[in-house]
């Protein structure tokens, strides 16, 4: 949040309109105000401080505690519901004293500075009413003279009335550029999340979270639906316990309570608290890899929140296979070496619980069998019980039990998964005219500064109308660069890429895109209206692209894009794309994090697409084990080369035919 | 073969964005690079301080001096310097334009036009003293590995210790701030793109003033709606982690600590400042 405002300072540093974007800056201070308490927004300025003065030094600073301070009062008036005349009152008579008051002492104690700045106003403009006398304008001059004159003169005057008129301004400015943003955001996530009920009796309780039996356990959130009844089961030290289900069958309340939350039916017991995060209590990993990582350096996060003295950092990295990037940045760590790293970060707590919700969902294949791997070996190296939660039934095999569970109930476990077999690509017939076309592309971040990296090199790719394409790559192997390339928002350094002969980067939005965190591509809070404005229709059309990617307009055109499932995101994100009719879809990463069952209904409306409206789809995944049908070309990308390609014997000059 | 439209069109590309090049770590290590953090920050405080006391060449001198002295030293590269939007370069000739018809002596004739020296020396040092301390800053950004940067601040925060402030609190949030920020640089990139890909259909050209200003309006909104709610989520995201891990307490595997070579920086510097400011 800090940094968003930060960043919002930064670039209104940067920019001539700057003034609009501090009035920007100060949303996302308000925003805290607004959900928290004051000392959350302290510790945010604080946070932004410090990495300003890092950025732009005490100029940034400045501006970021303005920022601050301005939020707090737009927020404490959103919360209060007051209205602008009230705001900008109160708000003045808060934030104007200390800052009058600073103001004028500073340039009272640093006089020659002042001086300075005097001097170089008085300087612009006199050579500005010189000017004005050149070209005729004497009378703006004659105007201006005795006003700049006597406002540098009586500086302990001028400054403290300026600051005042600019705190009123920028008062009422921010409360209309923040007052709806703020109520969007606060319809979109609901109340302030009351303080989380994890468990906190294990002050008085020593950890001991295993053996742990639940019988009739039943969950509901307040005003929600029951998410779990009457789920009875023990789980043992030493043991690896696989939960399965599909999206929205409780899996994840059932892994929250193993690890301390308190159910609102049955019994758990435990010999001692479930310690959370305590040494010898219980541990959990959650699904989104960069989510959860606390440190900046792979060590650091290892022992967030411990005394570094008493961990072991290289054995654990070791154990999990991280022995040689503990000096790397997290940031530069790839979906599996996170998760990875996410586990280390709970072994180092030596816990007896270790509990895994989903944490392999947004894992590329190797990444996943790495992670299951280690997780295999956990309960063997001590008296650990493992649970690990999953959508996917394949990771099952390895379990020592398998727990099955269907819309908050326990049921059998389901057989054996059916064998999905790597994509095998139908034949596409050819001679149409090639629709895309990259020749030797390459592309370079940074260019020419110390921190150039390559992301691509030497592609050649022809594309026709209606044809499917797979491109599969591993983290970080140039697929998601080919993507933003292909939908024309990134130039690439080297080589042409074309849509029917024009450059790409000149048809934006010709080409969809539909990013891998869906969230970002819905701008506007209710599904429909989203469609709309995505594509640029009326509401009727909005509402037939949402019916054409099976979610009934009825139900989800008024429906608030928070409210969605992850599955139900890419759906009205897609049905925004396809109401602009482009030529051709890109999707990076579309059924990450998916079910099966969410995944095989996306593949079956993908696949329909192609074959009715004959849309090109280009779809850039990890994940080689995508049903038939969906592509009928795949290619595989290698630190940014292609190594691969299902149609390479294609001939290039398109005269001959297979 | 289909005819190879005219490769010109490569040479042709839109100008390059400038690209991002603040707080980011230089690759080849340097000197520079082991000091200890919180010794470079004090540095670049000291010397903010004293320029804004005596805002005067000798003091832009001596300051420039060590700033460059840390850029040798660091091996800057030039490509590691970020490159400036137009509209600065057009903003600081408008200055230097208006301080030369200031007027203010001594004078000088150029070709029949007069120049104020005095006010192009004034308009220059002011110039200056803010790139320098600027260049300070980026130098800190870019030979500090940001994770040293909390651990740093801890330290140094220790008197706001002794009043009772919650420190640890903030450096905690700092900390994370800094993780978040490759977080946050990816989640813009994103909307941009997505902004870009989806802004084609509006016929901007066509509707009249108030509804095209309308209609930025709104965009701007959805963009910044957007954005704090992701940044909401991924503080709660943080929020479950940091739970899962019992709670706030320490940051950093090995703190680092003040070495020798931090002493006679800091030593040398206060010599230098204080020289400066006393004569």
């Amino acid at each position: 949040m800090a940094d968003l405002t930060l960043a919002l300072c930064l670039v209104g540093h940067l920019l001539p309109i700057a003034s609009v974007l501090f009035a920007a800056a100060v949303v996302p201070m308000a925003a805290i105000v607004v959900r928290h308490r004051l000392r959350a927004l302290l510790a945010g300025t604080v946070a932004a401080c410090a990495v300003g003065f890092l950025i732009a030094g005490l100029g940034l600073l400045i501006s970021l505690v303005v920022c601050a301070g301005l939020g707090a009062v737009v927020g404490w008036s959103t919360r209060r519901a007051w209205g602008v005349r009230k705001t900008v009152v109160v708000g003045t008579l808060v934030l104007w004293p200390p800052l009058a008051a600073v103001a004028v002492a500073g340039l009272a104690v640093l006089a020659e500075l002042r001086r300075l700045t005097l001097v170089q106003i008085t300087n612009s403009w006199r050579g500005a009413s010189r000017i004005l006398r050149h070209v005729g304008l004497g009378v703006v001059a004659n105007v201006g003279d005795p006003i700049v004159r006597s406002a540098t003169r009586d500086w302990w005057a001028t400054i403290p009335l300026g600051l005042l008129v600019a705190a009123m301004v920028c008062l009422a400015v921010s409360w209309i550029i923040a007052r709806p943003t703020l109520r969007r955001v606060q319809d979109a996530l609901g109340p302030p999340r009351p303080d989380d009920p994890l468990d906190r009796l294990d002050d008085v309780e020593p950890s001991d979270p295993v053996p742990v039996e639940l019988s009739g356990v039943a969950y509901r959130y307040p005003s929600g639906p029951l998410v779990l009844r009457d789920v009875s089961l023990r789980i043992d030290p030493g043991e690896l316990v696989a939960v399965v289900g599909p999206n929205g069958s409780g899996k994840s309340t059932l892994a929250s309570i193993l690890v301390g939350r308190t159910p609102t039916g049955g019994t758990v017991t435990r010999p001692g608290g479930p310690g959370l995060g305590r040494r010898h209590g219980s541990a959990i990993v959650f699904q989104r890899p960069e989510a959860q990582v606390l440190g900046v350096r792979v060590r650091d996060d290892v022992v967030w929140g411990l005394n570094s003295a008493t961990v072991d950092v290289d054995g654990i990295l070791d154990q999990v296979g991280l022995r040689d990037l503990a000096d790397r940045e997290t940031s530069t760590l790839s979906g599996g070496e996170l998760q990875r790293l996410a586990v280390g970060a709970a072994l180092a707590r030596a816990p007896r619980l270790l509990v895994s919700d989903e944490s392999t969902s947004m894992v590329d294949p190797d990444g996943r069998h790495a992670l299951i791997e280690l997780l295999h070996e956990i309960p063997a190296s001590g008296d650990v019980a493992v649970v690990h939660v999953t959508h996917r039934r394949a990771e099952c095999t390895s379990a020592d039990r398998v727990v099955a569970l269907d819309a908050g109930r326990l049921v059998a476990p389901p057989g054996p998964p059916p064998v999905r077999s790597p994509t095998r690509p139908a034949a596409h017939p050819r001679g149409a005219p090639s629709l895309l076309t990259l020749r030797d592309v390459g592309h370079e971040y940074m260019r020419e500064t110390p921190w150039a990296g390559r992301a691509l090199t030497d592609v050649n790719l022809d594309l026709d109308a209606g044809e499917g394409l797979l491109v599969l790559g591993r983290n970080g192997s140039g697929k998601s660069t080919l993507a933003w390339i292909l939908a024309g928002v990134l130039t690439p350094t080297e080589g042409t890429a074309r849509l029917a002969g024009r450059p790409l980067e000149r048809c934006v939005g010709q080409v969809g895109l539909a990013v891998q965190h869906a969230r970002l591509q819905l701008l506007r809070s209710t599904a429909g209206a989203d469609v709309a404005a995505a594509a640029g229709v009326d509401r009727a059309a909005a509402a037939s692209a949402l019916a054409s990617v099976g979610l009934d307009p009825a139900v989800f055109a008024a429906r608030r894009v928070d409210e969605l499932s992850g599955g139900e995101m890419r759906r009205v994100a897609l049905a925004g794309i396809l109401a602009g009719r482009p030529q051709a879809i890109v999707l990076d990463e579309p059924f990450a994090g998916l079910d099966d069952p969410g995944r095989d209904a996306l593949v079956e409306l993908l696949v329909e697409l192609r074959e009715s409206a004959g849309i090109t789809l280009v779809v850039v995944s990890h994940d080689d084990e995508l049903p038939d049908g969906l592509v009928d070309r795949v290619v595989r990308l290698e630190r940014g080369r292609m190594v691969e390609d299902s149609d390479a014997d294609r001939p290039a000059n398109r005269t001959g035919r297979r | 073969m289909i005819p190879a439209p005219a490769e010109t069109t490569t040479s042709r590309r839109p100008r390059r964005r400038p690209e991002i090049t603040v707080l980011r770590l230089l690759p080849r290590p340097s000197p520079l690079h082991r000091l200890w953090a919180g010794t470079k920050l004090l540095v670049v405080a000291a010397l903010a301080l004293m320029v804004s006391v005596r805002p005067t060449w000798p003091a832009l001198g001596v300051a420039a001096a060590i700033v460059a002295l840390g850029a040798v030293v660091a091996h800057v590269p030039r490509g590691a310097v970020p490159r400036l939007p137009r509209w600065i370069w057009m903003a600081l000739a408008l200055g230097a334009v208006l301080a030369a018809q200031s007027g203010t002596a001594p004078l000088t004739h150029v070709a029949g036009v007069e120049l104020s020296l005095g006010g192009l020396g004034d308009w220059g040092l002011l110039t200056l003293l803010t790139v320098v301390l600027l260049a300070a800053a980026l130098l800190v950004g870019w030979t500090t590995p940001l994770g040293e940067v909390a651990p740093a601040l801890a330290r140094l925060a220790t008197p706001a210790r002794w009043v009772r402030l919650p420190v640890d609190e903030w450096v905690v949030a700092v900390g994370l701030a800094i993780r978040c920020l490759p977080l946050l640089i990816d989640e813009t990139r994103t909307l941009v793109a997505v902004r870009r890909v989806r802004r084609r259909r509006v016929t901007i050209r066509r509707s009249p003033v108030r509804t095209t200003l309308r209609m930025v309006g709104f965009e701007a909104h959805d963009l910044l709606a957007t954005a704090v709610v992701a940044a909401l989520r991924r503080a709660r995201d943080l929020a479950d982690a940091i739970e899962a891990r019992g709670g706030i307490k320490a940051t950093t595997g090995e703190a680092s600590a003040p070495g020798m070579a931090d002493l006679v920086v800091l030593g040398t510097i206060i010599v230098v400042v204080a020289a400066t400011l006393l004569l």
